[in-house]
């Protein structure tokens, strides 16, 4: 590196202040305008995350999350070069300094999820558009279902309940995020844990519904098989209709 | 796109500039703002690249940055740069990250001599890697850090040893001259005006009674238009692009601000009144 070891410094010492607010020696600076960078600066990101996590924000207020935001880019050094990724760091921060605890709201890491994947499912780069008929057996022909999706699991319902009702209600949830193919609208679905577990079957393995039905029979120790065939029938039906299934592997309509 | 006024493509603009509401002669993507993403904006940004020429104006790579040249990042730069068929990639000439950490916005590199080696070699790396020349913009810089000569001579010495061409920001060059007390005419007479590859303009917010702040936040002021007429009547004829960052106006209100920017164009410089790419 071509720099000077002093250069180096002086360059840290400034970014450092406008992390932190700590004023280090920087030589040739007017005193009186350093402040305008550390302002500059720690306004990009508050409104970076305040646009990412609204309702976070909105449930912390403006002290505390003007804090949980200071300490954030103080202490977490800031690796995404595209700045609207960042919010995904803040939740890893969250997890790491046991945020959740530390303000006495049990479900904050949750909320943090949830609205980090509206994003990222928002955003994500497109999925190859797979082939699929429009119409087949909703049993027994293989399924094509929507890819651009994340399944994520909570332990609070923050996605149903407002946060005073949440704590009450640990669990274990599950919700499908996923992006309407044609408009990149997302949509969220509550599933259960066994409808979960359909969801990802049809999502990832090649087996028909109709087996993965009988392997979740098996697993989950569901004796009413009628009732079973009926309420999956009656999710696929509903993934069908909001484009979480985008239509079957059926060749002879090709 | 020479002689053309094109336009940032924000996301508040976006889908006026698509409809024609706002008909740019070319717009400027902050790859930064717009890679790796698909769904919606993909879609936009894919559809806006098809209907003008495309020149990109990027945030992060940091070229005054002690720390080690982010590859990963400048990869899936250049397949960006590729995919969008980008006429002209500009970046600032500050840093914005240090100690391993993003900082996110411009920070002011020390005017030394070490630095000038410092960068110009990052310069010609990112060049060679990414095949393209890289215009470096002059930044807005609301104090000096340990200087050991003018901005000018850093500039100017930077394009000489790098082998790059300059992004010349009209209103940088005002804010700075406003900011730091000197003659904004002499200081762009010391530049090489051959190589800028294209110019910037936009509005600003006096913050202070001496202190000016880059906003692009308002509309162009005056005396940054005459900079600008008197800037463009030293050089041959080269893209100019107007930014809005914030507090986005009307849109006749944006198209008023381009076509003041092409009727000082058109006295100065011999371009194609119909043309647009």
């Amino acid at each position: 590196m071509k720099l000077k070891p002093e250069t180096v410094r002086i360059q840290h010492n400034f970014a450092t202040y406008c992390r932190s607010g700590i004023s280090k020696s920087i030589p040739g600076t007017r005193q009186n305008r350093i402040h305008h960078y550390r302002r500059l600066v720690f306004n990009v990101v508050k409104s970076t995350m305040k646009q990412a996590f609204p309702i976070t924000h909105h449930l912390l207020g403006t002290k505390e999350w003007d804090e949980l935001i200071h300490n954030f880019f103080e202490e977490h050094d800031c690796q995404a070069p595209q700045i609207w990724k960042l919010p995904y760091e803040l939740l890893e921060y969250a997890e790491e300094i046991s945020l959740a605890e530390k303000l006495n709201r049990p479900y904050l890491n949750d909320l943090l999820l949830f609205e980090w994947t509206e994003i990222e499912v928002h955003t994500m780069p497109d999925e190859e558009k797979p082939e699929f008929c429009p119409t087949g057996q909703m049993l027994e022909d293989p399924l094509v279902m929507n890819p651009e999706y994340r399944l994520i699991r909570l332990d609070y319902p923050v996605h149903i309940y407002s946060a005073s009702e949440v704590t009450a209600k640990k669990g274990n949830y599950f919700v499908l995020v996923f992006r309407d193919l044609e408009s990149g609208k997302v949509n969220f679905m509550n599933l259960s844990v066994l409808h979960a577990y359909l969801f990802e079957k049809a999502a990832i393995d090649e087996k028909n519904l109709l087996e993965s039905i009988e392997e979740a029979a098996e697993i989950f120790h569901i004796n009413n098989w009628k009732q079973l065939l009926k309420n999956s029938l009656k999710l696929f039906h509903e993934f069908k209709r909001q484009k979480a299934l985008l239509g079957f592997k059926n060749y002879s309509c090709s | 796109m020479n002689g053309t006024v094109g336009i940032g493509f924000r996301r508040d603009l976006a889908n006026e500039i698509i409809n024609g509401n706002i008909n740019p002669g070319f717009i400027e993507f902050a790859p930064e703002n717009w890679m790796e993403m698909g769904g919606y904006w993909g879609k936009v940004r894919r559809k806006a690249a098809e209907q003008y020429p495309v020149t990109c104006h990027g945030l992060s790579l940091s070229l005054g940055s002690p720390e080690e040249l982010d590859w990963n990042f400048i990869e899936q730069l250049k397949k960006f740069l590729d995919e969008n068929n980008v006429r002209i990639y500009s970046e600032h000439l500050s840093y914005t990250k240090s100690a391993n950490a993003h900082l996110y916005d411009l920070l002011p590199i020390p005017f030394r001599e070490d630095a000038i080696q410092h960068v110009a070699e990052r310069i010609r790396k990112v060049q060679d890697y990414l095949e393209r020349p890289i215009a470096i913009e002059n930044v807005s810089y609301y104090t000096p850090v340990a200087a050991e000569m003018d901005e000018a001579t850093f500039v100017k010495s930077i394009l000489e040893e790098a082998g790059c061409q300059l992004l010349l920001d009209v209103n940088n060059v005002y804010v700075n001259a406003f900011n730091h007390g000197y003659d904004a005419k002499e200081f762009i007479s010391k530049l090489p005006l051959n190589k800028v590859a294209y110019i910037h303009m936009a509005g600003h917010e006096q913050v202070e009674s001496d202190l000016i702040i880059d906003t692009h936040s308002e509309a162009i002021i005056d005396p940054v238009y005459k900079l600008f007429e008197w800037t463009i009547g030293q050089m041959k004829p080269v893209p100019v692009l107007l930014e809005r960052d914030f507090n986005f106006p009307e849109i006749p209100e944006m198209n008023r601000e381009m076509d003041q920017l092409q009727n000082i164009i058109y006295k100065h410089w011999e371009v194609n009144h119909e043309a647009k790419a």
